[in-house]
């Protein structure tokens, strides 16, 4: 039966960066309409349960020809809650990026962060501040996972790509979700980046059961009517 | 807790043997020896085999030293050079703008992350110090200064100085078309 619980709920004792009584985070994304970030719409929604989330999407004047509608308005509040109200505010960009999606929160202390995969894992240390001590071993894999999908998937060649969904292949043959019974980071972001990479479309069996799974899955609903 | 990692002679995964050292130098205990792969064994059903799950496991066993970055922030650069070092770093088509890119950061910064050594700074120079485009542009006096600095600076500190004296850098190549055979 579908489940409605969260992989990513909050369960620690270490204060997330949102709850220390700072002033609120920006996170500024920009990235390129021609290869939507899925993995952000369902992180975006999981940080929209938790805090009062101010959203906002832009498109530049370098791809304003090639952003279609439903794209354009993305992410919005629709002036439901004041800036002053907001723990976090999340600025999508609409325009042309080298590398991948990018990520700035504090352009005074830090380096762009760049790609998908790294984008989704602070959001996910904003949702879970313990992720990173809590369990040693499954963070790692994780993070494997994601190193998998960006360094082979997304960066790869047609060899490498070819490689990494036999990887997945082999260990959905275990194993229901990416790392065990229930779904976890690595499902959302390597789902969102077999969409986008064309990997999706003719799957060997074990992913594309689970492909099916994610697609049912509550979970991934909000970023499933954006998969063409 | 003792970890225990396995390094292969031919294609060592170097920053962990930093990393491995930096720990021990720092009282807490990480032994590594040489083996067939390049391995950290956590228990009878999980071994990790990258360089990157290694430097990860390694920076959140031992959260004392603060090497994967000290908030959610840092953590995440960390990450973000983590894919570049064993990303565009180490790919021979993308090296010469990941370079580029690297020097531009490295401008107004000692270390790639924070004000300190973090597992971003073991991998970079690993890549690099692996990297026989990186050893050649060294060599001829070409290299970007501001990576020049940084690698430089973290080789006089004693932990790299010994690994690079043990596991000696890529090899230099010779500049095409100076000295070569006329073509008949």
């Amino acid at each position: 039966a579908a489940t409605t619980t969260t992989p990513l709920g909050a369960s620690s004792t270490v204060a997330s960066p949102l709850e220390q009584g700072q002033v609120m985070l920006d996170l500024v994304i920009s990235a390129d309409p021609s290869s939507v970030p899925l993995s952000l719409l369902v992180l975006c929604g999981q940080l929209c349960e938790r805090y009062a989330v101010l959203k906002a999407t832009y498109v530049h004047s370098s791809v304003s020809d090639s952003v279609p509608d439903n794209l354009r308005g993305l992410l919005s509040s629709n002036g439901g809650l004041k800036r002053s109200d907001a723990q976090v505010a999340i600025t999508l960009v609409w325009k042309k990026v080298v590398n991948g999606p990018q990520l700035m929160v504090d352009p005074t202390k830090q380096t762009t962060i760049m790609g998908e995969v790294n984008i989704a894992r602070y959001i996910t240390r904003l949702l879970q501040p313990a992720v990173d001590s809590e369990d040693v071993v499954k963070a790692t894999q994780v993070d494997e996972l994601l190193d998998l999908a960006q360094l082979q998937l997304v960066s790869g060649n047609a060899k490498e790509k070819a490689a990494a969904v036999r990887t997945l292949n082999a260990n959905l043959g275990k194993q229901d979700w990416l790392t065990g019974a229930s779904p976890s980071l690595a499902d959302i972001v390597l789902w969102s980046v077999l969409q986008q990479t064309g990997q999706a479309s003719s799957p060997p069996a074990n992913v594309k059961k689970w492909l099916a799974l994610c697609q049912k899955h509550s979970l991934f609903q909000s970023a499933v009517a954006f998969v063409s | 807790m003792d970890t225990s990692i396995t390094i292969n002679k031919d294609k060592p995964a170097l920053a962990a043997v930093l990393v491995a050292e930096y720990l021990t130098s720092n009282k807490l205990t990480v032994k590594w020896t040489f083996g067939d792969a390049n391995n950290l064994k956590v228990n009878k059903e999980v071994a990790f085999f990258n360089s990157a799950s290694i430097l990860r496991f390694l920076g959140r066993s031992y959260p004392s030293l603060n090497l994967y970055g000290q908030d959610a922030l840092q953590k995440t650069e960390v990450d973000h050079w983590l894919n570049f070092a064993y990303g565009q770093l180490s790919s021979t088509t993308d090296y010469k703008n990941a370079v580029t890119y690297l020097d531009q950061v490295l401008r107004p910064a000692t270390f790639l992350v924070g004000q300190s050594l973090t597992l971003a700074d073991f991998a970079v120079w690993e890549v690099l110090h692996q990297n026989s485009q990186w050893q050649s542009s060294k060599a001829a006096g070409d290299a970007p200064a501001n990576v020049l600095r940084f690698y430089s600076h973290l080789t006089s500190q004693k932990i790299f100085g010994d690994v690079a004296a043990k596991f000696p850098g890529a090899a230099v190549k010779e500049k095409k078309g100076r000295t070569a055979e006329p073509n008949i």
